[in-house]
């Protein structure tokens, strides 16, 4: 059976681990909100269990993609949505890869997966099957090593995505993430504990679907055109050469570069640890998400000696901004290889970057103030000791004793137990991103749905704003994420946000027999923004009598020190201001 | 006079000057003076920062200043 | 002069596909890349580096060789030219083809041959394809 696109549902693959069942299921009710974000959203709201452990089998696990997904340049992510174990709330995560083509050539938009294997299982996706696979053996591997097997093991080398976690997802940590295709990952809020929760090791997809173009010219026409804005204007340049990586130097001169713990916002080894350092001394190659003809992954290579008697071996891994700050200025780390080399153990292990450089700088600091003990850390955790690092990185994925199984739920969980609650860099209860800019960055990272710097790029207003107004950040962080809701809906990168204005984002849908108008897509807008908020409310989430770490108002901003009353009444005016819409809106479904 | 400048890779793809350099300009040379003479585009610029301060584009610099003119930083 | 398609550069390439999704769409009407003549993929992993599988546009085409009904046909600088009519879905020239350029479209009934249009070339971002001038 062809699946043609821009048919009038949304066709989920529900799978349960439990039973090893799958339904399909043509939902016609939720093709108003398009995919994505919006899709994966819906379909949490109605699988997910209310006061219900986050990682209990019931739980579902979504992923879902959008009707533009792979056939227009950038149009490259994948959605997923689950209850997050590191908040609590709602889990939200987007990566590239190549999982959004798979999803499409196997003949499906959405994935729900329920329940939880009896034993440590792989799932195999296809148009033409669905596998319950052995896995026991695999279980304890990293996230190389399971890629390999699974490689080895099952058909369609280049045209398939496997997507698996480390023991860090198998032990349950709360910010242990998903590998999506050894470059890219779900990284944030704890989906590879999810994942580890069900007993799923990995899941691999792929398909031949058939699926006719309607109409060659006008699709083709508008692709090119598409593909010119991409690669011959200079909306997304940066991305390739040196990509997010300049941000370091650029941050570093505007007093913004979190650097050991927040306790300095610049670094005096940035130019050592830059982007263009990096370039210079470590990139070796450039690769794509499928469809993205940019290529904005950098990987840089460094060499590890591992023994005497001149043994080397060279390691290979992607290197990002959010990456070099977390696991480098933010861990005071002074060498391009020394930064490498903590992003592999974090990369192998299935750790998130940024909350496990955040927890090990909190960490660092805890040790040095008693909070903590060498009892507890088993190492010797330093502003710029790498190698403490490295051991502490292992031990948070083993859980390895009391400590670490602490910290292993985050910073939220930490404090409690262990205090320091001041210099624990927590923005709505996940841990931070690399831009200590300002109050919209502040305000936009923990009122954002899925306590992300890019729910609404708070850093971006923070930068290019004359005078930071109040009412300006509460316009912008609202209207941004609202926006954001459209590109996420449609699986779009947001690096190309730029270049997918309205106007593009609508011809490209009518192109392929979606006639949606303006309207059509701010209503979306805001049917995402506010269901989301839903979920939050359903799931316990609030910010009343939120607090803010005392270490971000100490050290200053490129705006200098923020003010912890403004930023509080921010927060207040925020939460007004959302709340009378959200009322609005409830009222009008 | 002279003054130390460093502009930021990323202007290449302008045709500007980039990288570091001690140029000389006259006296009263305002930023924006200086950003047309290393033919930067104004809109493209982020931020101008003078002696580890940022300035704007009426700032007038002085003898022997250390300029350094980026971009935005973008999202990662 | 006759073009063949090469892919002499692949240490450039970034894994977009963007040669498999066009080569799908513009020659296969389709949005599915495993339709594509072109195969991109790595050499062991995606720490490899990618290998491109294209015709090689030989001048003794094995794969017209073994087709027992004529319905591929040598073209001018190499390659061949699939004639649909006369296809009769064997398979012959998949397993005939030595570098494995040649693979079959389940849906439509016909080997899936690469016409050294040049439409793969045209979109790739990294100049990792090109098309070469060769005599007759």
């Amino acid at each position: 059976m062809s699946k043609m696109i821009g048919k009038d549902f949304i066709r989920v693959l529900y799978i349960d681990l439990t039973s090893q069942k799958a339904d399909i299921q043509e939902r016609k009710d939720l093709y108003k909100y398009l995919g994505g974000a919006g899709v994966a959203a819906k379909l949490l709201e109605e699988n997910m269990k209310k006061d219900v452990d986050p990682l209990h089998e019931s739980q579902p696990l979504i992923i879902s993609i959008g009707p533009l997904s792979t056939i227009f340049p950038v149009v490259t992510k994948a959605v997923a949505t689950f209850v997050s174990p590191h908040t609590g709330e709602y889990g939200e995560s987007h990566a590239g890869g190549r999982l959004a083509m798979a999803i499409r050539n196997a003949g499906y938009d959405a994935i729900v997966i329920t329940g939880k294997a009896q034993k440590p299982t792989y799932l195999v996706v296809t148009d033409k099957n669905i596998e319950f696979k052995d896995a026991r053996a695999m279980w304890g591997l990293d996230i190389e090593e399971t890629g390999r097997v699974i490689r080895e093991r099952e058909p369609g080398p280049g045209k398939r995505s496997i997507i698996r976690i480390g023991k860090a997802g198998e032990n349950l940590v709360t910010y242990s993430c998903v590998n999506v295709d050894t470059y890219r990952h779900f990284g944030r809020l704890g989906i590879g504990a999810v994942f580890g929760s069900k007993n799923l090791k990995a899941i691999m997809i792929m398909g031949e679907e058939d699926l006719p173009i309607a109409s060659l010219k006008e699709y083709f026409k508008t692709y090119q055109e598409i593909y010119k804005k991409v690669t011959q204007t200079d909306a997304m340049a940066k991305y390739h050469e040196l990509g997010t990586p300049m941000n370091i130097k650029v941050l570093n001169s505007i007093n913004s570069l979190p650097t050991k713990n927040l306790l300095q916002s610049n670094f005096e080894y940035a130019d050592d640890i830059s982007g263009e350092t990096f370039a210079e001394k470590n990139l070796v190659r450039k690769v794509s998400c499928v469809g993205c003809p940019i290529g904005c992954i950098h990987i840089g290579q460094f060499r590890r000696e591992f023994d005497k008697g001149y043994e080397y071996e060279s390691i290979a891994v992607s290197y990002d901004h959010e990456l070099i700050y977390a696991l480098g200025s933010l861990l005071g780390i002074k060498t391009t290889d020394e930064v490498l080399q903590i992003i592999d153990e974090v990369e192998l292990a299935g750790l998130d970057a940024i909350s496990t450089g955040v927890v090990l700088a909190w960490a660092t600091e805890a040790l040095k103030k008693g909070l903590i003990s060498r009892e507890d850390t088993l190492a010797d955790l330093e502003f710029g000791n790498t190698m403490e690092y490295v051991k502490a990185i292992d031990n948070i994925a083993e859980r390895v004793n009391e400590f670490y199984y602490t910290i292993g739920k985050g910073l939220k969980e930490a404090v409690k137990k262990y205090g320091g609650e001041e210099f624990a860099l927590l923005y709505g209860g996940n841990e931070m991103a690399g831009y200590h800019t300002g109050y919209a960055f502040a305000l936009g990272q923990t009122v954002g749905a899925r306590h992300s710097h890019l729910d609404n790029a708070g850093y971006s207003y923070d930068q290019s704003a004359k005078e930071l107004k109040d009412e300006e950040i509460i316009d912008y962080v609202i209207n941004e994420e609202k926006e954001r809701a459209v590109l996420t809906s449609l699986c779009i990168c947001l690096f190309a946000r730029k270049v997918y204005d309205r106007a593009t984002i609508l011809k490209a849908l009518n192109v392929i027999g979606i006639n949606w108008t303006n309207d059509d897509l701010t209503r979306l807008a805001n049917d995402v923004f506010f269901t989301k908020l839903k979920i939050k409310k359903e799931l316990g989430y609030s910010l009343e009598n939120y607090k803010f770490p005392k270490r971000i108002f100490e050290t200053p901003t490129m705006w200098g020190k923020m003010d912890e009353e403004r930023l509080n009444r921010l927060l207040k005016m925020y939460i007004e201001r959302v709340e009378k819409e959200y009322e609005d809106w409830s009222r009008g479904k | 006079m002279k003054i130390g400048v460093e502009v930021n890779n990323f202007f290449s793809r302008y045709g500007s000057r980039i990288g570091k350099m001690e140029i000389e300009i006259d006296q009263n040379t305002n930023v924006e003076k200086l950003l047309e003479n290393l033919n930067i585009p104004k809109d493209k610029v982020g931020f101008v920062i003078v002696n580890q301060k940022r300035v704007d584009f009426d700032y007038v610099l002085s003898e022997n200043d250390s300029v350094y003119i980026t971009p935005y930083a973008t999202g990662g | 002069m006759p073009k063949v398609l090469r892919a002499d550069n692949m240490n450039k390439c970034l894994g977009c596909f963007t040669c498999m999704l066009t080569c799908a769409a513009v020659n296969h009407n389709n949005h599915n890349l495993a339709k594509s003549s072109i195969k991109v993929k790595t050499r062991g992993g995606l720490q490899s580096k990618f290998a491109a599988t294209i015709c090689v546009a030989c001048k003794e085409p094995a794969c017209a060789e073994v087709c027992p009904t004529n319905a591929l046909v040598k073209r001018p600088g190499g390659g061949v030219k699939l004639i649909e009519e006369k296809c009769i879905a064997c398979e012959k020239c998949v397993s005939a083809c030595i570098v494995g350029s040649i693979h079959m479209d389940y849906d439509r009934k016909i080997p899936i041959v690469c016409k050294h249009c040049g439409a793969c070339v045209r979109m790739c971002p990294h100049n990792c394809l090109s098309m070469e001038e060769v005599s007759e």
